[in-house]
């Protein structure tokens, strides 16, 4: 009997310690990535692929140019005219076929993509439903931007 | 149960569910984070990257 309550006891604490191991391993090496994470991913991931692409249009231009023309591309109160002028008026003259046709690609797939993110968002932030078909399209679409067009 | 047992259980659960709070408390920054991401996102619109036609 008593060996049996030292045995039960035992199994506890190895239940309990696997149970302390598992969810420190998943927290330590991101096995499972929340929604909020995935979201946050999505959305870094896009916003700075765009930049990447609007710094290719104007890329003869300095660092300080660059940062200065994605302002205001991105600046709520410029209509989406102007910002379209701004561009045209500052694209690289010296833009090569290749770069001209990647920048047609990544331009495709960002607009592809963000109603996808857009969606995914606006589920997390308000708490809705989110469909793991919605991330496989998402993470799809980015992988293209990472991989196949990606700027070098 | 004896009394270094029990006080092990106690102290693991104690340190399960502070790791709980933890992580819950990191949901609530990264949603904070991205609430900052999505105002970016929201201003950024791909429509205005020039197209080029004739590539």
């Amino acid at each position: 009997m008593r060996t049996m309550k030292k045995a039960f006891s035992i199994l506890l604490m190895l239940f309990f310690i696997s149970l302390v191991g598992c969810a420190a391993i998943n927290e330590t090496l991101g096995l499972q990535e929340s929604p909020e994470k995935m979201a946050l991913r999505f959305t870094k991931t896009w916003n700075t692929e765009f930049d990447r692409t609007i710094r290719l249009v104007c890329s003869h231009l300095s660092i300080n140019q660059q940062n200065l023309i994605l302002a205001q591309v991105k600046d709520a109160s410029l209509t989406d005219q102007a910002k379209t002028d701004l561009l045209v008026k500052n694209t690289n003259p010296n833009l090569t076929a290749d770069q001209k046709k990647l920048i047609n690609l990544r331009k495709d797939i960002l607009t592809k993509s963000k109603p996808f993110i857009a969606t995914y968002n606006s589920m997390v932030l308000s708490g809705g439903s989110i469909s793991s078909l919605d991330e496989t399209q998402i993470e799809r679409l980015l992988e293209d931007l990472l991989t196949k067009y990606l700027i070098k | 149960m004896s009394p270094e047992i029990l006080a092990f259980l106690i102290s693991t659960t104690a340190f399960v569910i502070q790791e709980a709070k933890r992580a819950k408390m990191t949901a609530e920054e990264i949603k904070a984070q991205l609430g900052i991401d999505v105002d970016e996102f929201n201003r950024s619109n791909p429509g205005v990257i020039p197209s080029f036609p004739d590539t």
